[in-house]
């Protein structure tokens, strides 16, 4: 039997609120760089996970602190790793869009970005996990995982 | 300067779109539960928690059902569970104004849906929301937080 996989909400949740919070500070400043900045961030921490700037700091300072308590549950990652390389392609094409002038079509992307994050940390409800478990459904290659079971 | 009321304005209409929401789909779930045989069973004098669940959602499983479960084990017969698959049962998916699962409503002694949880809800926040609702209702003669436990017939 497999072992069972675990991840720490708590790291996921620490990322997204960095994501809206930088999102909205680059909106508000009207800053397109820092759009670019969280883009990579995210970018880079689909392709190497361990790398995520925002979970580390959630794993070297917030969470030896004791500012934010760990959630460990059994999931899988892939589909949270999914969600966030969807939200840093439309932070990236959002940026791209500011730097090549199109400034309402690279806000609604980035908007898109923050309202999308926002519903996972405040409702829980994550699109792009939603949206890997339904190609994962359909036999998408690549979309292996299904929904983890859990012994009652 | 106008930026920042740009994005309080915006931040507020999604806010508030959020919680129009929240009351139209009390109010659509208010308007099905007197009638809905999804409640048919329960026993009358006890809050009641409906969870709308699908076997392909990965939060119901990992999340939300092992919170339920311990919510039963700690209340025991003081909260009433109801779970619907709302794959198999898309029509009370429907009437409940469910989009999104897991979805919980929690409904006060008299049947009535008081609160909705969009995605995983805590044990601590779903025993506050029993808490509440048990506070809304006159006391019966059984003392409703005999033992820590609610509504206990």
């Amino acid at each position: 039997m497999a072992a069972e996989r675990r991840v720490d909400h708590s790291a996921i949740r620490t990322n997204q609120s960095f994501i809206i919070a930088l999102l909205s500070v680059a909106f508000i400043l009207n800053v397109p760089l820092l759009v670019g900045f969280v883009a990579v961030v995210m970018i880079i921490g689909t392709v190497w996970p361990g790398a995520t700037l925002f979970m580390r700091v959630y794993r070297h300072i917030l969470r030896p602190l004791g500012l934010v308590r760990p959630d460990v549950v059994t999931d899988n990652p892939e589909p949270h790793r999914f969600a966030q390389g969807l939200g840093g392609s439309f932070t990236a094409l959002s940026f791209l869009a500011l730097l090549a002038g199109y400034t309402a079509l690279g806000w609604a992307l980035a908007w898109m970005v923050i309202v999308l994050a926002s519903l996972n940390l405040f409702a829980g409800w994550c699109a792009g996990c939603t949206i890997y478990y339904l190609l994962n459904r359909l036999g998408a290659p690549g979309f292996d995982r299904q929904p983890p079971k859990v012994s009652e | 300067m106008d930026r920042v009321l740009l994005f309080v304005v915006i931040a507020s209409l999604f806010a508030l779109g959020f919680a129009l929401l929240r009351r139209w789909q009390l109010r659509r779930a208010a308007q099905s539960a007197p009638y809905d045989a999804l409640l048919s069973a329960l026993r009358p004098g006890v809050p009641t928690v409906v969870y709308f669940a699908s076997p392909h959602c990965a939060p119901c499983r990992t999340q939300q059902k092992p919170i339920l479960h311990a919510l039963q084990a700690e209340l025991g017969e003081g909260v009433q569970i109801v779970e619907v698959n709302a794959l198999d049962d898309p029509a009370a998916a429907n009437r409940w104004g469910v989009f999104s699962v897991p979805t919980t409503f929690i409904l006060d002694r008299e049947g009535k849906p008081r609160e909705v949880n969009h995605g995983v809800a805590r044990l601590a926040q779903l025993k506050r929301q029993l808490q509440k609702v048990a506070a809304l209702q006159p006391p019966s003669k059984s003392s409703p937080r005999q033992g820590g436990r609610f509504g206990t017939p």
